[in-house]
């Protein structure tokens, strides 16, 4: 009889510590996570973003490939001869008339619009695509390269692509930049890998306007918005560089 | 014994899972924090704040793109006259859309004529009709924003009556398809393809000669994407939604 009592106590003392263990465990295991979280942010850094996985990691330079074919959403695509001794003429159709101003272009993400404005006069506003499999990087830039066309290549699977020649390219953050899109025509529709693409009429254009960094003087400025309001209300959720 | 072995092995179970929660949480922190860091390496780059200039009452100009081709309304009224009985002159406006690189423009003429309905004239390039339909008072056909494929090869118009919208796609030679066709009937083809959702709209072109569709839900919500081939009439459910 004793020895019954006696097992029991044991059985029920057993169930209390197995709950009181158990609440201890789930502390124990918050404590981990915590620990993981702090002491692995440390050391587990994110992958710096591209535009383009594969070329942004190769080199960012000019390149000029007339011999070769294009790859986009599995299709290919044949991309326009570029000739350099055309394109370098050197005359800018965009603000020609206007006064001198600062250079300012803003992108509008929830619209697609882009707006280029030269002091207060709004010299460039039209359609673009931004980012539609990777999103485009909100935040206020400059124009760090120009280049008249370049390769870009990234993706995986059934989203890879490779694009030579494409042309008017201005990076302003990465190589994250505005684009001339030879490959699709869905402007005003999100539609790139971050990249701000445009028609080639209207990268052309605004290559020719706008201004590379010289010297100690920065490119010419460059808003993402997620919103934006003419002339220059610029709605930035998280933006990079503020 | 066995007690205190199902314990450690506990133990072992609730530090692995805080671990597991830990490694979750920071990898989703990676993802969602990356802007932060991207902040950090890019230190670089000041923050831009909207120049003066911009910050004034005055509402800016807009200087029109010369290589963009706005909608033109060229409108020639009816000169009435005292002496002879009054002649009907028709008026005609015109729009046109530009392809994206600029090197072919398609213009519809619109003609009203005596009994109140309109005649809309279909060119390419400035050169004959290549297409001609009139539509009573209410009914009109526009030139979408990305009516040129990226090759130029095809564009398609758009004929809007009441609420009824329906899509003509057409060969950018100005030639009819091997089916004897003008046109291909976009809206009419998707109609008999797909059952389940209503056409919403075309956007533009996912690559030359594939056409995006966004259908509609009977809620009115937007509904799956399709692309829809050009000039093979393919109807392709997307698992992506433009």
């Amino acid at each position: 009889m004793p020895k019954k009592i006696k097992q029991k106590k044991a059985l029920h003392l057993k169930e209390r510590k197995t709950a009181i263990y158990y609440l201890q465990g789930y502390f124990l295991s918050m404590f981990i996570a915590i620990l993981v979280v702090t002491v692995g942010g440390f050391f587990i850094k994110p992958p710096v973003p591209c535009a383009n996985s594969k070329t942004c990691q190769s080199d960012l330079t000019q390149h000029i490939d007339n011999n070769m074919l294009g790859t986009f959403d599995g299709h290919t695509i044949v991309p326009p001869k570029i000739d350099l001794a055309q394109v370098n003429s050197g005359i800018s159709v965009l603000g020609a008339s206007t006064s001198a101003g600062e250079k300012h272009i803003y992108v509008d993400l929830t619209t697609q619009r882009l707006y280029a404005y030269q002091g207060a006069n709004l010299i460039l506003n039209t359609f673009i695509s931004s980012g539609k499999w990777d999103p485009s990087p909100v935040g206020n830039f400059h124009i760090w390269e120009k280049l008249v066309s370049t390769r870009m290549a990234g993706g995986s699977g059934a989203d890879a692509y490779d694009l030579p020649n494409v042309p008017y390219v201005m990076y302003f953050y990465q190589d994250f930049g505005f684009h001339g899109a030879y490959w699709h025509n869905n402007f005003g529709h999100a539609m790139s890998h971050g990249c701000i693409n445009e028609r080639t009429v209207d990268a052309k254009a605004l290559f020719e306007w706008a201004d590379g960094p010289t010297g100690d003087q920065p490119g010419t400025a460059v808003s993402i918005c997620n919103s934006f309001s003419p002339p220059n209300n610029c709605v930035q959720n998280n933006p990079l560089s503020s | 014994m066995i007690l205190k072995k199902y314990l450690e092995l506990e133990v072992l179970v609730f530090i692995l899972a805080g671990a597991l929660v830990g490694y979750f949480m920071l990898a989703h922190q990676n993802t969602h924090q990356q802007t932060l860091i991207q902040a950090i390496q890019t230190s670089n780059q000041t923050p831009i704040q909207p120049p003066a200039s911009q910050i004034v009452g005055t509402s800016p100009t807009i200087t029109p793109l010369p290589t963009v081709t706005p909608t033109q309304n060229i409108v020639k009224p009816a000169k009435p006259s005292t002496k002879t009985p009054v002649v009907f002159t028709p008026a005609i406006s015109t729009t046109s859309q530009i392809s994206s690189d600029g090197s072919r423009k398609v213009t519809v003429d619109i003609v009203g004529n005596k009994d109140g309905n309109q005649t809309y004239e279909v060119l390419i390039d400035n050169g004959p009709i290549i297409y001609s339909q009139t539509l009573p008072s209410g009914s009109s056909i526009s030139i979408p924003y990305n009516t040129w494929s990226p090759n130029n090869t095809y564009f398609f118009l758009q004929e809007n009556s009441g609420n009824l919208t329906q899509i003509m796609v057409f060969d950018g030679s100005g030639k009819s398809f091997s089916n004897g066709n003008e046109f291909l009937d976009l809206t009419g083809i998707f109609a008999q393809r797909v059952t389940k959702y209503a056409f919403g709209q075309a956007t533009g072109w996912a690559s030359n000669n594939l056409i995006i569709i966004e259908s509609k839900r009977s809620d009115g919500t937007q509904g799956p994407s399709y692309w829809f081939g050009v000039p093979g009439e393919s109807v392709t459910y997307l698992s992506t939604q433009f």
